[in-house]
């Protein structure tokens, strides 16, 4: 290169150098000269769903594929079921405008509202309920929860295991009753059926879409989400927000809502992290908040200030199939080691409470579990002496998520160490965790864990989902393996079971079997602990639901003052 | 002119190579991961052995890994990146994910580069020049602490004071329209340009004591040149190639290299998605993150070479 035609060389390079950084550092700005929806007509509630899920919003808004807690409660307020769980944790009635059950109560007749209408005008029909349903079992849209949630239906598992095409036990009986016949007369079948997976979906919308999670038609196209729900999205072409914005949903209220309007407008950013949330609602960006636990003193007795129990039970889970935790003795010894109230007191400063069960407080077969084992250094002594195993070094094994788990963890292993134990600490990270906790029946032996930390959170509101898929014999989600006859007939009677105070005494009756033979080391049930701004009326923290969600669950009684 | 162009079209082919290699490495290397990202996704839910069944064959994760690298190369050369496979973005195409992350990405870190060369290379030259100085060792102290405390701590601070107590900034956001959008960019623009300042700050300073010192620059004073011309016309442009042989890589990087600040800031760019991938073992995100950085570093740094021909005559392409 000459000296001429370098300097019009390094002049040209430079400059299209900086055009090409400029160009694209500023191509959003150009995107973001799309029309801006107008905020202005309703009050808004800014609302934190989405706080500490690293900036991201939902990974599924397909009512098939949902497993977490803020994808349920964002879903909800877009699509609607036939029964829902309302704020009391009861079952209510949806898109239904009632029901009947036969006499075997195997047989379920729902009658669909004549005005229950999609956001887009249509009417809600029986076909688009079967339909919805039979796409949720289908083992190609490969939903993670459709198979547990209504396996009881005639057919379902048939479908969802690929080894049947049809699903016998759903039938259109008329453009507004469907009815859903069941292989047994399941007593916590309606509980289950609140979840998504039987969402009424419009089909007019979603047929031959992709419903699997590969690429998905609800998650990845805004309008595609036509619910019958109080709100719909508000939509930017076809996605959720504007390209190179924070990501956020904002929602409207549904014109075509068979209930009472909602009247106001709800918007949701993603927020990468708890703290980050209470720092942008102490700046008035947000209006409710979860208070982190190192502030919940200072907030304790301000009127923005929530406490709620929730249904997140804390356990131990130990290994049946290794020593020491093989013998009786030595897991008894464990749950009398244990001080539950200077771990919910002083160690975790109140944000959590004791409990000596394992369904939590409020549910059907909850009870104070004066029974089964509490702290007693002498009687855990005294069951270690029984212990053939008990110089066996055990490790306690948990995710580690902060410093209250740190510390709640170390407290554990302080506690069984007084009474005798040569226990040590192992922290692991979630991913490691999961590894552990998810590996099927007994897939604590698979990793070779004695003891791990576990716990568990409502899919429904039925001791069901605890008492029977956490320990009875062959559950998938009973990691440590245990198994008792007695307590698999009761899990097998109580399924069945319609008298409910029949009912709740079985689940008692096999808990104080589980607990007392050191199945299952209870701990505690967390709380929750919210910051709604003073302007802000109509919305509670629930058991519920794991968010912030209206009373009555009827968001035309949620108010945004200035 | 002809030499440049067999210049670029040689580094074209060998970044076919390049990038080939790369997405071949990445992905043994990302699938050697013993975490299953199956079970990350679906929690406690794997338990469940037909949904966790019904997964894996979705995703094409029941396949030998042959038959998985096969897939994945067939899947580059027709331009398909596949379906994320993270904790938070699952099924998601691995191209909406990019598409409106890079462009996020770029701004906030093109924005933080021109500020923090706005702001450090001043404070270099004056530093150099008054070498010894109180306005040298004063510079110097701001210098250093902007280059060594960490942003994951100046970013709390910043946001405390200037967003909760002062209220004058929004403590997160990004692409707002209007004056909100300039107030959300303040704040993570100036702490991320806050470190690469000082960072440049300190190198420019070395850089033109470098070449003050030289015999070159003492002939120009002997010859009576002004000091302002010996300064910008013989020191400055000597200074620029060491200057571009650090700005280049820096480009290259700034693309991933603010996920503190995005994480912080909820910026939607994809410096966190890149980081949440490697995390969750999200292989089609890792590979995807990793062939656009493999390409900015290769292009990057055949302008830098284009770049060192421009500004020194010595230099041949």
């Amino acid at each position: 290169l000459n000296k001429a035609p370098s300097k019009i060389l390094s002049i040209g390079v430079a400059v299209a150098f900086a055009t090409t950084l400029f160009v694209t550092a500023n191509a959003r700005m150009r995107v973001q000269a799309h029309p801006q929806h107008s905020t202005a007509a309703l009050p808004t509630l800014r609302i934190d769903y989405w706080a500490g899920g690293k900036g991201k919003l939902a990974k599924t808004l397909d009512p098939a594929l949902i497993t977490e807690t803020a994808q349920a409660d964002t879903v909800a307020m877009v699509q609607a079921n036939l029964v829902y769980i309302g704020v009391d944790d009861k079952v209510h009635l949806g898109l239904a405008q009632k029901y009947t059950v036969s006499k075997d109560r195997k047989t379920y007749t729902f009658f669909i509202r004549p005005n229950a209408r999609y956001s887009n005008g249509d009417y809600v029909t029986a076909k688009d309920i079967e339909q919805s349903i039979y796409e949720a079992l289908l083992p190609s849209t490969a939903s993670p929860v459709a198979g547990s949630y209504m396996g009881e239906i005639v057919g379902a598992t048939e479908l969802n295991t690929g080894k049947a095409t049809s699903l016998p036990g759903v039938k259109v009986l008329a453009k507004l009753e469907l009815q859903v016949r069941l292989t047994q007369p399941f007593a916590y079948f309606l509980k289950t059926f609140t979840y998504p997976t039987s969402d009424a979906l419009d089909q007019k919308i979603v047929a031959g879409k992709t419903r699997n999670a590969a690429n998905n038609f609800l998650t990845t196209n805004c309008p595609g989400n036509v619910g019958a729900g109080p709100f719909k999205f508000k939509c930017v072409g076809n996605d959720f927000y504007p390209s190179g914005q924070t990501p956020s949903y904002t929602l409207v209220p549904n014109p075509y809502y068979y209930g009472k309007k909602p009247k106001i407008q709800v918007v949701m950013p993603a927020i990468d992290t708890r703290e980050t949330s209470y720092n942008t609602y102490l700046a008035n960006g947000i209006d409710t908040t979860v208070v982190p636990s190192a502030y919940i003193s200072k907030w304790k007795g301000n009127k923005q200030f929530h406490v709620s129990p929730t249904s997140v039970v804390v356990y131990a889970a130990t290994n049946q199939h290794a020593a020491p935790f093989d013998n009786v003795h030595c897991r008894i010894a464990v749950a009398y080691a244990i001080d539950r109230n200077t771990i919910a007191n002083k160690v975790l400063h109140g944000a959590v409470k004791p409990i000596y069960d394992i369904v939590p407080p409020g549910f059907l077969g909850y009870y104070d579990g004066k029974d089964n084992p509490h702290y007693s250094v002498a009687k855990a002594k005294a069951e270690l002496a029984q212990c053939p195993g008990r110089s066996t070094p055990i490790t306690y094994v948990y995710d580690t998520t902060g410093s209250d788990s740190d510390n709640r963890s170390a407290a554990f292993v302080q506690m069984l160490n007084a009474v005798g134990f040569n226990a040590k600490l192992k922290a692991i990270t979630a991913n490691d965790w999961l590894s552990i906790v998810s590996s099927g029946f007994g897939g604590m032996s698979k990793s070779q864990t004695q003891i791990v930390f576990d716990d568990w959170q409502q899919d429904y509101p039925d001791p069901q989902d605890y008492a029977e898929l956490l320990m009875d014999c062959n559950q998938d989600y009973n990691i440590g393996g245990w198994c008792n006859a007695k307590y698999h007939s009761l899990m097998q009677k109580a399924d069945v079971e319609g008298n409910a105070k029949k009912r709740a005494q079985d689940y008692i009756q096999a808990q104080h079997i589980a607990i007392s033979e050191g199945a299952w080391v209870t701990e505690y049930n967390s709380l929750s602990f919210y910051l709604i701004k003073p302007n802000v009326h109509g919305i509670v923290p629930t058991v519920a639901y794991g968010d912030l969600v209206p009373v009555n669950y009827d968001w035309s009684k949620v108010t945004v003052g200035k | 002119m002809a030499n440049l162009i067999a210049f670029v079209l040689r580094r074209l082919v060998a970044m076919i190579v390049v990038v080939y290699l790369i997405a071949t490495i990445v992905f043994f290397l990302a699938h050697a991961s013993p975490y299953d990202p199956i079970r990350l996704n679906l929690g406690q839910h794997a338990a469940n052995k037909v949904a966790y069944a019904n997964y894996a064959h979705l995703f094409g994760l029941d396949k030998p890994e042959w038959r998985q690298y096969t897939d994945y190369v067939g899947g580059l050369l027709h331009g398909q990146l596949g379906y994320s496979e993270g904790q938070d973005t699952w099924g998601q195409p691995v191209w909406d994910l990019l598409k409106h992350g890079v462009p996020v990405s770029l701004k906030l870190g093109g924005y933080a580069l021109i500020l923090s060369l706005i702001v450090g290379l001043p404070i270099g030259l004056i530093s150099a020049l008054k070498q010894n100085s109180i306005v040298d060792h004063g510079s110097q102290f701001f210098v250093m602490v902007a280059y060594a405390v960490p942003v994951f701590v100046l970013i709390p601070l910043a946001q405390l004071l200037f967003a909760v107590r002062l209220g004058w900034l929004p403590v997160t956001g990004w692409g707002t329209p209007g004056l909100e959008g300039y107030k959300e960019m303040i704040l993570p623009v100036s702490l991320f340009a806050a470190g690469l300042a000082g960072f440049f700050a300190k190198s420019f300073r070395s850089f033109m004591l470098e070449v003050l010192s030289q015999d070159y620059i003492r002939t120009a004073k002997a010859k009576g040149l002004r000091q302002r011309l010996v300064i910008y016309r013989h020191a400055f442009r000597n200074t620029l190639l060491p200057l571009a042989s650090i700005v280049g890589p820096t480009v290259a990087f700034l693309i991933v290299g603010a996920f503190i600040i995005e994480t912080f800031f909820s910026i939607p760019g994809i410096g966190l998605t890149t980081v949440d991938s490697v995390i969750s073992s999200d292989y089609p995100v890792i590979e995807a993150t990793t062939l656009i950085l493999a390409v900015f570093v290769v292009v990057i740094n055949m302008l830098t070479d284009i770049f060192y021909a421009m500004v020194d005559p010595r230099v041949r392409l």
